[in-house]
């Protein structure tokens, strides 16, 4: 009666499952764990992390790792998957000619022009010219009122400030007229002086509308049509800010820069496309439905694509110790999205939305590294090891332990790094796909989108819904659920947009609305999972048809996602396909499908 | 005993010894914030903590401040406890700017905005 055990190494989590195989009677499971995979999935540090969850899972069953007799294992080798991004356009604003930024308290309201000029050197203007003056740090509120009152009793035309201090409201409210300040503006000392400049602050709960609309600009300062296309990105970028500051720069030089993306040769089993990747990644996609299966794909050197090309190629390298001319991509899934990108050339932490392509590539390798994992656990364990067949295969059998499943079924594997799909027929045939994109790009997506700048914080975006602290001791969920405290909540997550997680909310950085969240992470599911899900399925499918699907199960980490399987199930339904999350052996839910899956292949094969 | 009718921020302030320039900047920040506030004057031998706790109970904001004579400026909430409140800042061993950002996180407090945090990544210096 010898112990099995089936581990499947994954992106980002180690299945174990324990079980008894007896004869043709079907295995006994005894316990399962799971544990964070140790290095990169397929390398021997991966051993660790196995001998780890199999330490867990022994234990819970009163055992001891060495115990086990056989070692199923998944093989990891067929697919890896990477992700990358690159934008495609960037504005870049040279001789700091725009400020467009929310400070939360800009003082009065309006439109002005005129030339800048330091506080200092107000006396030295002459009546009559229209000024914008510029208040440095070391001027306090007060001194900046007198003086502007001042020079505006001796007839000069003040039309606005500028001020490094967060005191445009304090200014405001001693000043004898109302003109538009903008404050808080970081790097002052960037602003030139002597050239005609445009302040604008919004009605409250408005945005700028002049100084966001290029014609306005152009009445402002009287600028020729080129002039004009000129300053089209820096207008684009001040679209939504409470207040704006504009300034002329004797070359004008504000430029927005198209990065040349570059050409995707895409060699298939039907022949070769080219596409440019400014095209879009629906372009890209469209083409490598044309080439069949992909064979290798190749960036144009020199240009963005061809760089993050190489870049996968050289991770793929490494991983599989692979030269990397025989790295050979499989398959690529592209998406387009929007990045946040501070303003080259801004001068108070501005940032504008540029356009950009997210690839994930899946690569295949041999089988090398997992012999060495094998060979590694043989003398740790001292145990018979064995590599068991393909993962999607494996999933589909483990899935297949769910209570009221039957064949005909196709399972989608949702994973960290790849979508796998496989369907089984009656007869016991069986097909498998896998595909590039999965848990890891949504992350990616996410994290860009949103300007995290912060991996791990993208990665609990991704999984639990948004929300706001109305208060210090009320939540209001994005779904417009609401949460009491009895305590109050740390004053850092005060009136801040949070990752509602239930083990404690975290802040998101800068002051983005709860809807925007929740759209951009709902966005980047379904550019991922859905597409993908519709991709496999009609790549297993017969006849390529997806209509011709009845049953599909989701297995793997991402199918307990708390909004995936339904943005999948919505998908779905309109092709007649019915969804729903496997419970592998009727308690592990989408979990464990593959390492199920290799002790059920062992105990068939060796089995009376 | 005076209460605001008016919908203020209380600042309660102990009448004798008290460092004026702490209100000055406690209600400039207030005042970028354009939230209104009310300075009164309450009998001595009170904390600032006590001051600001009553100061939130009778505003009809539910927010106060209370500035001692040992220059502690405290910004409570109706709903805390006396014992927590929301923000310390130590008038003698903080700048100014700190005492004034305690001025704008009480308007924060009412107006649901974000707290200004400094650049030590506390809301204000809790010093001394």
């Amino acid at each position: 009666m010898p112990l099995v055990a089936g581990v499947d190494i994954g992106n980002s989590t180690t299945e174990v499952v324990v079980a008894r195989v007896e004869g043709s009677s079907s295995p006994d499971f005894l316990g399962s764990a799971i544990v964070a995979t140790t290095g990169v999935k397929g390398t021997q540090e991966n051993v660790q992390g196995v001998l780890q969850a199999l330490e867990e899972c022994m234990r819970s069953i009163g055992l001891q790792p060495r115990d086990v007799e056989v070692v199923t294992l998944n093989d990891a080798t067929p697919v890896m998957a990477d992700v990358a991004m690159e934008t495609i356009s960037e504005t870049i604003i040279t001789e700091s000619t725009m400020i467009g930024h929310n400070p939360s308290t800009p003082g009065g309201a309006g439109m002005g022009v005129g030339k800048t000029i330091l506080l200092d050197h107000l006396d030295m203007a002459s009546p009559g010219e229209s000024v914008i003056v510029i208040i440095p740090g070391h001027h306090d509120f007060d001194q900046a009122a007198r003086a502007i009152n001042e020079a505006a009793n001796r007839g000069i035309d003040v039309r606005g400030a500028i001020v490094q201090r967060d005191d445009g409201v304090l200014i405001s409210n001693r000043l004898q007229q109302v003109i538009p300040i903008v404050d808080e503006v970081k790097l002052i000392d960037r602003v030139p002086l002597g050239v005609p400049a445009a302040v604008e602050v919004a009605q409250p709960g408005r945005t700028v509308s002049t100084l966001s609309n290029p014609y306005g600009v152009a009445t402002v300062f009287g600028l020729s049509p080129e002039e004009t296309r000129a300053i089209v990105p820096l207008t684009r970028a001040l679209i939504g800010n409470r207040s704006a500051v504009v300034i002329k720069t004797p070359a004008g030089d504000v430029q927005e820069r198209r990065i040349p993306a570059g050409r995707l040769t895409l060699v298939g089993d039907r022949g070769t496309a080219e596409v440019d990747l400014e095209l879009g990644a629906d372009a890209v996609m469209e083409a490598l439905e044309r080439v069949g299966q992909l064979a290798d794909v190749q960036g144009e050197p020199g240009t963005n694509v061809g760089g993050m090309l190489e870049r996968v190629r050289a991770v793929m390298t490494e991983l599989t110790g692979l030269p990397g001319d025989s790295v050979r991509i499989q398959d690529l899934l592209a998406v387009d999205t929007i990045v946040q990108r501070p303003v080259v050339g801004g001068v108070a932490g501005e940032f504008s939305s540029e356009e950009a392509v997210a690839l994930a590539a899946m690569v295949s390798s041999s089988r090398l590294p997992m012999e060495q994992i094998a060979d590694m656990l043989r003398v740790e364990l001292d145990a018979e090891v064995v590599l068991g067949g393909v993962e999607a295969h494996m999933a589909l059998l483990g899935a297949l332990t769910t209570p009221g499943i039957d064949l005909p079924v196709a399972i989608l594997d949702l994973g960290a790094g790849s979508t796998d799909a496989a369907l089984a027929d009656p007869e016991g045939g069986i097909k498998v796909v896998h595909l590039a994109g999965a848990g890891d790009m949504v992350s990616m997506l996410i994290d860009a989108e949103l300007a995290l700048d912060d991996r791990n914080l993208a990665e609990e975006a991704k999984r639990h819904p948004a929300g706001r602290m109305e208060n210090l001791f009320l939540f209001r969920g994005e779904e417009g659920d609401v949460r009491f405290f009895e305590e109050p909540v740390d004053p850092q997550l005060f009136a801040r947009t949070v990752v509602a997680r239930p083990e404690g909310m975290i802040p998101l950085p800068g002051d983005v609305p709860v809807e925007r969240v929740r759209a951009v992470r709902r966005r980047a599911k379904e550019k991922v999972f859905v597409r993908n899900a519709l991709r496999a399925l009609a790549r297993v499918a017969p006849g390529g048809n997806v209509r011709l699907l009845d049953f599909v199960a989701l297995v793997g980490g991402s199918a307990l996602d708390f909004e995936v399987p339904a943005l999948i199930s919505d998908a779905l339904a309109e092709y007649g396909v019915v969804v729903g999350t496997a419970n592998v052996r009727g308690v592990a839910g989408p979990r464990n499908a593959v390492a199920t899956g290799l002790v059920l292949a062992y105990a068939y094969q060796h089995g009376g | 005993m005076n209460a605001a009718s008016r919908p203020v921020v209380l600042v309660a302030v102990s009448p004798n010894g008290l460092d004026q320039s702490l209100v000055r900047q406690v209600l400039l920040g207030l005042e970028e914030e354009s939230v209104p506030a009310e300075v009164v004057e309450w009998e001595q031998g009170r904390t600032a903590e006590e001051l600001a706790h009553e100061a939130a109970a009778r505003s009809p904001l539910g927010v106060g401040v209370g500035i001692g004579k040992d220059a502690w400026v405290v910004v409570h909430h109706r709903r805390l406890r006396k014992s927590s409140p929301l923000f310390r800042v130590h008038g003698r061993t903080c700048p100014a700017d700190m005492v004034r950002d305690a001025g704008h996180n009480a308007a924060r407090l009412v107006k649901g905005v974000p707290f200004k945090w400094s650049e030590y990544g506390e809301p204000v210096c809790r010093g001394g």
